[in-house]
């Protein structure tokens, strides 16, 4: 039953993730991203990972998934942009990269199949969290020093990069 | 209950060539983001397989370092997007060719 | 004081004050005090040592110290003396003390005056080196000096641009010779492992004879020998060094550095009397060079030009001498020719000074009565340089062609018989011409009483030099070969039926006469430039260098370099076009090259 449920969650996020990558709308696109990682949270949970289950859905669905839409919000102009969009995206000029990522897809399968790979039991592991919280203060609390590090200097890069300058008499932005 | 592991990939290399070609393929720079996001995802996926295939839950910590990470890039990168409309009033990437030569 | 201190004296003294004059500025007196002194000192050692050793001679060897010291090799600032190298450093000293008097008075009015003697002294000295030295590698470092003193003494009056010139063609031509001498020596060096002489020539003894090496590096040594003494092929430097100051001209392509050859040989004389072949080569070469020097000095009309010419035709009958192995007859000859040379180098400096530098012996004439002194010098000199009987230069000749006759060569024996000709042919042509007969030109000087007294001196030794005491020419044996009658006397003979001729030419006007007809013309120019060996050199070497030059116009091995250059900046100009700017095409690219580098994973096999 747990292949049943993977597959339909997998096809589900790859559908998803078609779309947003050839939609138009941006608003749209970005919607059917969400459902992407709500399917993929799902496979998290299915291979017995619910914190990182939980993660995904509360941080990237829900914080980074709303920064975009925070920003689409600002420079979407409606219809015009969806207009624009025609332009800049056609199905005639996607044929090329089609068949890059195709080659790309196969090649990585073909190397796959050629070697030997085994089974994931997918038994529900239990405290899970606990576990982690435990591995973040042990040998991994430096990662979380970095990642800390990491986060304040993206926060005061982009506070910096999106904070308008005042533009002296004459000059253009 | 056993899932195979050839599916997993296969799945996460799906997703990343659908990233791949997002990222070639659209103009507009939020839809280039959104593609980066998908590879990163397809990633994420690949260390949570591992982290379950090995004893250990090293494979989450990492999937939370690169949760981590996406957010920072998203934020710079978005920062970024609002400062390149500011400048051309359009998202098209092409018209960041100054550095032509 | 002891020999051997005398002995390291004597090239040190004219050295050091080469130095003290090229490096400090005095004033005219000092200068020919110091360079006066310097030479007459050595020379006064030179007599002392004579003096002192005349009853019993054994060879002197001393050293300044240690020059070179590799592995098992000891080289030293050595110097030997024997019979051979007192004769010559009597000779150097002597002759070329008398010589620097005589530049006393012909370079007075000179700006160069300080340099001048600054330079002869340094020459004085390197050749004194040479003779010295005791082994090869000294005797080199001499040979190279002499070679440069003699660039800067013929290129003494360098603003004229003929004068540099004349200097370059002596050094090149001399330093093709340094060159196989050179490697003549690395030969020798390998061979028996050292550069001293006695003992390569000692080694040379068991050697067997006509060995190949032997004959090489004898080969090799003989060319620069060549080179230095003015031979064939390499003589034509030696008329055109006379662009240089005439006391130059009388010490150094007289009387000792056109010597240097003859030294090296007869210095090593077991060591090529061992290489037969070589020996064979020499006395061909030198009378080919005899030849070659009288028949030129009959056309000339340049006085200077005829001596050179002369100089290069008795070289070569030292060569000859050389070449069948009488050693002590090319010495003797060496030093009889010495006297005389200098002595007629010397007065035609004396009617160039006369004269205010008139060279062309067409345009003088009958100053026998106007310069008696230099008439006489020129009389005797030639006299003696014709080998007429009992002076000097007739003994030397005479030993010369009984020894060739004698180990059986009989066309040289006739080779060297038609040089006397043509030697006293060109010998009484030029007083003739110069001396009798109508004047054209009236000296407007007076002689100085210096170079009368030099030219005294010289008169002297030219006359009674061939009768010297074996006490002094202690290397020489007495003994002559035995004659027959035609061997003994048509050599004695031959110089008074030239001068007969020559009166009847003269007589008749031959020489002035203009000449028309074309066979005789091109003989006449033929003879004029010295058999043409200028222009056929400048065929066979300059002209093909100029086309390489011309070829090479663009410079090939430079354009190899320009060609990177135009390659690289091709190259820059290419991949600055994959600098687009544009995000996809960069993105793309990175995509491409994964798949690229996957698909060659998967191809190469490598799975890993």
């Amino acid at each position: 039953m747990i292949d049943t449920i993977f597959i339909i969650s997998a096809i589900i996020a790859l559908v998803c993730a078609l779309i947003t990558v050839t939609h138009r709308n941006v608003v749209h696109a970005l919607l059917f991203m969400v459902v992407m990682m709500l399917a993929i949270a799902l496979i998290f949970y299915l291979l017995g990972a619910p914190f990182a289950a939980a993660l995904q859905i509360i941080v990237y669905a829900g914080a980074i998934m709303v920064l975009f839409i925070f920003v689409t919000m600002m420079l979407h102009q409606g219809q015009r942009s969806i207009d624009q969009e025609h332009q800049l995206f056609s199905w005639r000029s996607a044929f090329l990269p089609m068949l890059l990522s195709l080659t790309l897809f196969i090649e990585v399968i073909f190397l796959l199949f050629t070697s030997d790979h085994q089974a994931i039991p997918v038994a529900v592991h239990s405290d899970t969290t606990k576990e982690i919280g435990i591995l973040l203060f042990g040998p991994y609390h430096q990662l979380v020093i970095l990642a800390a590090l990491m986060l304040l200097s993206a926060l005061i890069g982009a506070i910096h990069i999106a904070t308008p300058t005042k533009p002296a008499l004459g000059e253009e932005i | 209950m056993t899932l195979p592991l050839s599916w997993l990939i296969s799945f996460s290399f799906a997703l990343f060539a659908i990233g791949v070609f997002g990222v070639v393929v659209r103009r507009n720079l939020i839809f280039v983001l959104i593609s980066i996001e998908i590879m990163l995802n397809a990633v994420a996926l690949l260390f949570v397989a591992g982290s379950t295939l090995h004893p250990g839950s090293d494979g989450q910590v990492i999937y939370l370092m690169i949760l981590a990470m996406a957010g920072a890039e998203v934020a710079i990168g978005l920062a970024l997007v609002i400062t390149m409309f500011r400048r051309w009033h359009s998202l098209d990437i092409d018209l960041l060719s100054k550095m032509r030569g | 004081m002891s020999e051997t201190l005398l002995l390291l004296l004597i090239p040190a003294l004219p050295l050091a004050s080469a130095i003290i004059l090229l490096a400090t500025r005095l004033n005219r007196l000092a200068v020919s005090c110091l360079a006066l002194s310097s030479i007459g000192l050595a020379a006064l050692a030179v007599l002392i040592i004579q003096l002192n050793t005349a009853s019993d001679f054994s060879p002197i060897q001393e050293s300044w110290g240690t020059w070179l010291e590799v592995d098992s090799v000891t080289l030293n600032f050595a110097f030997y003396l024997d019979g051979l190298s007192l004769m010559m450093i009597s000779i150097i000293c002597g002759v070329g003390w008398l010589i620097h008097l005589f530049s006393v008075a012909f370079m007075a009015q000179d700006t160069g005056y300080q340099r001048y003697f600054g330079y002869l002294n340094l020459f004085v000295a390197a050749m004194l080196i040479l003779v010295l030295a005791d082994n090869l590698l000294l005797l080199y470092l001499g040979w190279e000096g002499v070679g440069l003193c003699s660039y800067l003494l013929i290129g003494f009056w360098h603003s004229k641009r003929a004068n540099n010139m004349a200097a370059n063609k002596a050094f090149i031509m001399t330093r093709i010779g340094d060159t196989a001498m050179l490697i003549g020596l690395l030969l020798l060096f390998w061979q028996f492992g050292s550069l001293d002489i006695n003992h390569i020539n000692q080694q040379a003894l068991d050697l067997p004879p006509n060995s190949s090496l032997v004959n090489v590096s004898c080969l090799l040594l003989f060319i620069g020998a060549a080179g230095k003494s003015a031979q064939f092929p390499l003589q034509n430097w030696l008329p055109d060094a006379m662009a240089g100051p005439t006391p130059v001209s009388a010490l150094i392509h007289a009387a000792t550095m056109v010597t240097a050859g003859i030294y090296l040989i007869a210095r090593n004389a077991t060591l090529f009397g061992s290489a037969l072949e070589v020996l064979n080569i020499i006395a061909i070469v030198g009378t080919i060079t005899l030849l070659l020097g009288a028949s030129a000095a009959m056309v000339q009309s340049d006085l200077k030009r005829i001596l050179a010419y002369s100089t290069i035709s008795q070289l070569g009958y030292m060569f000859l001498a050389l070449g069948v192995g009488a050693n002590a007859a090319a010495s003797f000859h060496l030093m009889t020719h010495a006297f005389f040379k200098a002595l007629l180098f010397l007065a035609a400096g004396a009617l160039i000074y006369c004269l205010s530098h008139q060279h062309n012996i067409y345009k003088m004439g009958g100053l026998a009565k106007k310069m008696p002194w230099v008439s006489t010098a020129f009389i005797i000199g030639c006299a003696a340089l014709s080998a007429l009987p009992l002076l000097s230069g007739f003994f030397s000749k005479e030993l010369i062609l009984s020894h060739v006759i004698d180990q059986g060569h009989p066309w040289l024996w006739y080779g060297a018989v038609l040089g006397g000709f043509l030697t006293a042919f060109y010998s009484a042509r030029l007083i003739l011409l110069v001396f009798f007969g109508p004047i054209q030109q009236a000296p407007d000087r007076a002689l100085p009483k210096t170079m009368a007294i030099v030219m005294a001196s010289l008169i002297l030794l030219s006359i009674f030099g061939g009768m010297l005491p074996e006490s002094i020419t202690r290397q020489f044996p007495a003994s002559t070969p035995p004659l027959s009658l035609i061997t003994h006397y048509l050599p004695i003979a031959s110089p008074f039926l030239a001068i007969a001729l020559a009166y009847w030419c003269w007589q008749r006007g031959v020489f002035t006469r203009s000449i028309t007809s074309p066979i005789q013309k091109t003989l006449h120019t033929l003879l004029l430039n010295g058999w043409q060996f200028d222009q056929l050199y400048h065929l066979l070497f300059v002209r093909p260098y100029f086309i390489i030059t011309q070829l090479n116009r663009h410079d090939i091995i430079d354009g190899l370099f320009r060609g990177i250059e135009v390659t690289m900046i091709m190259l820059h100009r290419l991949c600055s076009k994959s600098q687009t700017g544009s995000l996809r095409l960069y993105n793309a690219t990175i995509i491409v090259f994964i798949v690229i580098s996957l698909a060659w994973l998967i191809i190469g096999g490598t799975t890993a």
